[in-house]
């Protein structure tokens, strides 16, 4: 993998790209967007970069010519920097095994002092941040010249945390890169947000997600739908295409969840409830086994997370069957069951209940019963307009 | 690969080893060691990406060049338990097959070529120490660095070559040891100017190597790092980024208060004076009159302890509190029989003194 290969950031990578060529790179820079579009693998070819012993197409020293502005930056536009992908550096990368190359993650946190028979933390702890951040920072590099710092979700970094990281992000030594990479930028402090320079990451066009999938062996159908449901994200995609392939039903579960929503009695939604939540188990075991890296809750949380996803997306589609001719729908292959919800709620009410839906996503992460959260979200969705549930 | 070893040698180097074999990491491969067989030499590597270890083995034959890497742990635990004095190693793809005589195991280890890289020591050295005054000055000092600091520089021990000596310096801000070692050898122009802060990880790690009388240390100086070699191991770290804290300028020079004090006298009434201290009053206090030093602590819930000890003063009499534990510190490392106290006022740094080389200087705390 080198920096040539990302494709669809050509923004953030021409902002990267000009600052280098320029030497103006920040010292620590947020890569802001939706979770799986590249931000970590932008991150990480882009200190293989930086660590880079002879890295490919690096400006030589000239001096300045009395060009006009355009055209001198398109000369720096043209040199595009990478990494050699043959020297040691980039070989002990790929393995994994890079002196100067930090990546901070919460699961680190057993990794601590005494974060042996600590449980996997849900946001990243004061403790990785010191011991993997803030004590390495003051190390010299060994190997290349620069030290790279990548944390992945830094939404995820309380406010202790964020605290103990402003004086290294305020000036950290010469050699130091610093990479937040952060799905929801209004979690992080407003002192941390204006020590670092903002870089947003946009969503994938869908052809590319579509043709990733079928690559991996998805067919035509599946492919499409969740590419659409992803939303740009190959990251999501990518996942949820792992699990089908290794048999989660993912695919199954939505459609059988699709045809349950076009249509159910109030008395069914407890046990449909159940179902979800049985359902919502099994693609979590077939998930964690696919990543044994994240944590079990965390697992959990996302598959319940897809699963509510797949219904927002239901209504979604509804509010848009219901406005204009549903062209580019997510659940393009069930169309009829979506007709049916879109008869059931006007685009008014559609968007009352994404609201709602939203709301027990937010849920999610306040450690509420889950089973009380898919009984809520489906009583909620239920045919019945005689019992109002107020939320 | 194909290595034939001596057990007890190859044990030897795996102790040594072992001990910078981190045990929590995220990068598994640091679990593991690297032996890279040359055509007539065996080099084990093991490192923690702070501190490394590249350990010449002797006593080995090799059949035939090439590289392994195993994990630390199982190597070690089988060739401690193995009862051959010969073993053969052999590298057969990514796995490591070690036979005994009546033994044959097979460990899975990692992908040539990935391990980071530990230096070996190459050239000249910068400066020369004997191992046992460089150990002697490690344990005067290394007690005195901060623990977790943020001010990162005070984490390590500064290194500074002035008059043809190393002067090693440790402060954690409440106190400060500062010890010379004499060098083997006069160090060469371009070292002599080197002013650097080596972690108190690699310190400790260095006060660790068993030593003879005769085994002279070489250094390495480098803008990144520093290469340690003693005997046949090469120790490398890498350096602490910071500024030392001008030392220099807190060492008081203008003190008439003096009195000479026997060592362990001193540590026993110190010791004894600390006892009734509690979480609200931890100081003792030093009330020197004519012909009496008294230590005294007084804690308004536990009580409080008076020690006195006779002593030859003539100056103006004085109180200080000072922190009994700091105080410990240092008379625990003290080697001569009787050292120096010297002190301006009440809330002035106290200063210790022993022999020519060694001084300590100890933050007074205020007793109220």
């Amino acid at each position: 993998m080198s920096l040539k290969e990302i494709f669809c950031q050509d923004k953030p990578m021409s902002i990267l790209q000009r600052a280098f060529a320029a030497n103006k790179l920040a010292h620590a820079y947020i890569f802001a967007g939706p979770e799986g579009v590249g931000k970590f693998k932008t991150a990480r070819e882009w200190a293989k970069m930086l660590l880079c012993k002879s890295p490919v197409g690096k400006k030589t020293e000239k001096k300045r010519s009395p060009l006009s502005g355009d055209e001198q930056r398109a000369t720096s536009d043209d040199i595009f920097a990478d990494s050699c992908g043959s020297c040691q550096s980039c070989r002990l990368l790929e393995a994994g095994s890079h002196p100067d190359f930090n990546p901070v993650y919460k699961e680190l946190r057993q990794f601590t002092k005494d974060g042996k028979d600590k449980k996997p933390p849900l946001d990243l702890p004061i403790d990785v941040i010191r011991e993997f951040f803030i004590e390495q920072v003051s190390k010299k590099p060994t190997l290349s010249e620069k030290k790279v710092f990548v944390v992945s979700e830094a939404e995820k970094l309380n406010a202790s945390s964020q605290n103990c990281l402003l004086k290294v992000l305020e000036e950290p030594p010469e050699y130091c890169s610093i990479i937040l990479l952060c799905t929801r930028l209004e979690r992080l402090l407003p002192t941390t947000k204006s020590r670092c320079q903002t870089i947003r990451f946009s969503t994938l066009d869908e052809e590319r997600i579509i043709e990733k999938l079928k690559e991996m062996g998805l067919e035509d159908v599946p492919a499409q739908y969740f590419a659409r449901l992803a939303g740009g994200s190959l990251g999501r995609a990518c996942r949820w295409a792992d699990l089908e392939l290794a048999g989660a039903n993912l695919y199954r579960a939505k459609k059988d969840l699709i045809n349950s929503l076009a249509g159910y009695e109030y008395a069914e939604a407890l046990d449909r409830a159940q179902q979800l939540l049985d359902e919502s188990k099994k693609i979590a075991a077939a998930w964690a086994k696919l990543d044994k890296a994240t944590s079990k809750s965390d697992i959990n949380r996302r598959t319940q997370k897809t699963l509510i996803q797949i219904i927002i997306s239901a209504l979604h589609d509804a509010m848009k069957l219901n406005i204009t001719t549903g062209h580019g729908l997510v659940n393009f292959d069930q169309k009829e069951q979506i007709e049916s919800i879109a008869g059931r709620f006007d685009p008014e009410q559609s968007a009352e209940k994404i609201a709602d839906t939203y709301e027990t996503m937010r849920w999610i992460d306040s450690n509420v019963n889950e089973k009380l959260i898919f009984e809520q979200l489906l009583l909620n969705l239920a045919v019945s307009d005689k019992i109002v549930v107020s939320i | 690969m194909k290595v034939n070893f001596n057990r007890a040698a190859l044990a030897e180097a795996l102790g040594l080893l072992t001990s910078v074999v981190p045990s929590r990491t995220p990068k598994p491969i640091l679990r593991c060691v690297q032996i890279t067989a040359g055509e007539k030499d065996v080099r084990i590597c093991a490192t923690d990406l702070d501190v490394g270890i590249n350990y010449l083995v002797s006593e080995v034959t090799v059949d035939k060049p090439g590289e392994v890497i195993v994990p630390a742990d199982r190597l070690a635990a089988i060739v401690r338990e193995s009862v051959d004095e010969v073993l053969l190693l052999q590298a057969e793809d990514g796995a490591c097959k070690i036979q005994g005589a009546d033994s044959h195991f097979t460990i899975y280890g990692h992908e040539p070529g990935q391990y980071p890289v530990v230096p070996g020591f190459e050239g000249k050295a910068d400066i020369e120490i004997g191992l046992q005054d460089l150990q002697a000055g490690i344990e005067q000092c290394l007690f005195a660095t901060a623990k977790e600091s943020t001010r990162y520089a005070l984490n390590g021990i500064l290194w500074e070559i002035k008059d043809k000596r190393l002067l090693l310096v440790a402060t954690d801000g409440r106190r400060l040891a500062r010890t010379r070692v004499n060098l083997a050898a006069a160090p060469d122009e371009q070292a002599a100017a080197v002013k650097i802060i080596v972690p108190a990880k690699t310190m400790a790690l260095l006060d660790k190597i068993g030593s003879s009388d005769k085994d002279i240390v070489a250094v390495k100086l480098g803008d990144n790092r520093i290469l340690i070699s003693c005997a046949n191991v090469v120790i490398s770290s890498n350096l602490v980024e910071g500024n030392f804290p001008q030392y220099e300028d807190i060492i008081p020079t203008d003190y008439d208060k003096k009195l000479t004090l026997s060592t362990e006298v001193v540590l026993s009434a110190v010791r004894r004076s600390a006892l009734l201290t509690s979480e609200e009053s931890r100081g003792i206090r030093l009330s020197i009159g004519k012909k009496t030093l008294v230590f005294s602590c007084r804690a308004p819930e536990t009580g409080d302890a008076q020690i006195e000890m006779p002593v030859d003063y003539k100056g103006e009499p004085i109180e200080i509190g000072f922190n009994p534990q700091f105080f410990i510190d240092v008379l625990r490392v003290i080697q001569t029989a009787e050292f120096e106290l010297e002190l301006g006022q009440t809330d002035r740094p106290g200063l210790i003194k022993s022999g020519k080389d060694f001084l300590y200087v100890l933050m007074p705390i205020n007793l109220g």
